[in-house]
């Protein structure tokens, strides 16, 4: 692996990480709290990202650009993103809610996700046949 | 002094995802990458682990900023979770989309369990 690669994709994850963190401040000050709500939407907002630059990026050749979709797409939407703390809620939500509200909001998650990324990747298109 | 540990964390977190995922990826299984699905369980595992056998412990912010927000945050990734089922119902592979979109939370669960279990159950 190149390693101007690898180090786009971490400086990516590193920018993606630390705004995970200060969007989930912000979130959980105005959503009273709730991990649940505030992590929804971090979820949500990254994979409307990664389709936006996922189009962004598609079809360029050049090194440059290739480059920008593992730092953008890869290392920040990823590191924005996570997974584990997903999973953590759902094990939470398990415990003391029950498996039906867990598993509500395992597929609002999931949709809004997809429904998000396809939304990104059409604004993508546009403003690329704008530009 | 917290940014500093969250930005070494997401850096090493993402670089770790990147070249787990991309090396899992070789193993395509009729065109099911299990790289991702592979990382993020990792992932839900490991966290398991930090927080069960209190190697990140809530106060301790720095830990909490290098290990859980920083390194597992970055390593684990739902936006490429997205991505990768929306490619696979693309391609109309749904039965794939559904065992990658239900299996990757659902083993992830099992695995992060699986810990807590070995510990006696608790977190």
């Amino acid at each position: 692996m190149k390693l101007p690669v690898s180090l786009s994709v971490g400086f990516g994850s590193a920018l993606g990480g630390l705004s995970r963190f200060y969007a989930d401040t912000f979130l959980l000050s105005i959503a009273s709290d709730n991990v649940y709500t505030s992590l929804f939407l971090i979820n949500v907002f990254g994979s409307f990202l990664i389709g936006f630059f996922l189009i962004r990026s598609q079809g360029a050749s050049d090194e440059g650009a290739k480059l920008n979709w593992y730092f953008w797409g890869v290392g920040f939407c990823g590191g924005f993103t996570t997974f584990a703390s997903f999973v953590l809620l759902l094990v939470n939500g398990l415990m003391n809610a029950s498996a039906m509200e867990a598993g509500i909001y395992a597929t609002f998650s999931v949709l809004g996700g997809l429904l998000a990324l396809v939304t990104g990747l059409i604004i993508g298109q546009k403003l690329l046949l704008k530009s | 002094m917290f940014i500093v540990y969250i930005l070494i964390g997401s850096f090493f977190g993402g670089l770790s995802r990147f070249l787990l995922s991309t090396w899992l990826n070789r193993f395509q299984f009729d065109g099911f990458s299990i790289g991702t699905l592979v990382v993020n369980c990792l992932g839900s595992i490991l966290l398991g682990v930090v927080l069960s056998y209190g190697i990140v412990i809530e106060g301790h912010f720095n830990r909490e900023a290098l290990i859980e927000i920083g390194f597992l945050g970055g390593m684990t990734t739902f936006s490429t979770y997205a991505l990768e089922s929306y490619d696979l119902i693309q391609k109309n592979k749904f039965a794939y989309a559904v065992v990658y979109l239900l299996g990757s939370p659902i083993f992830g669960m099992i695995g992060f369990w699986g810990v807590l279990f070995l510990n006696g159950g608790a977190l």
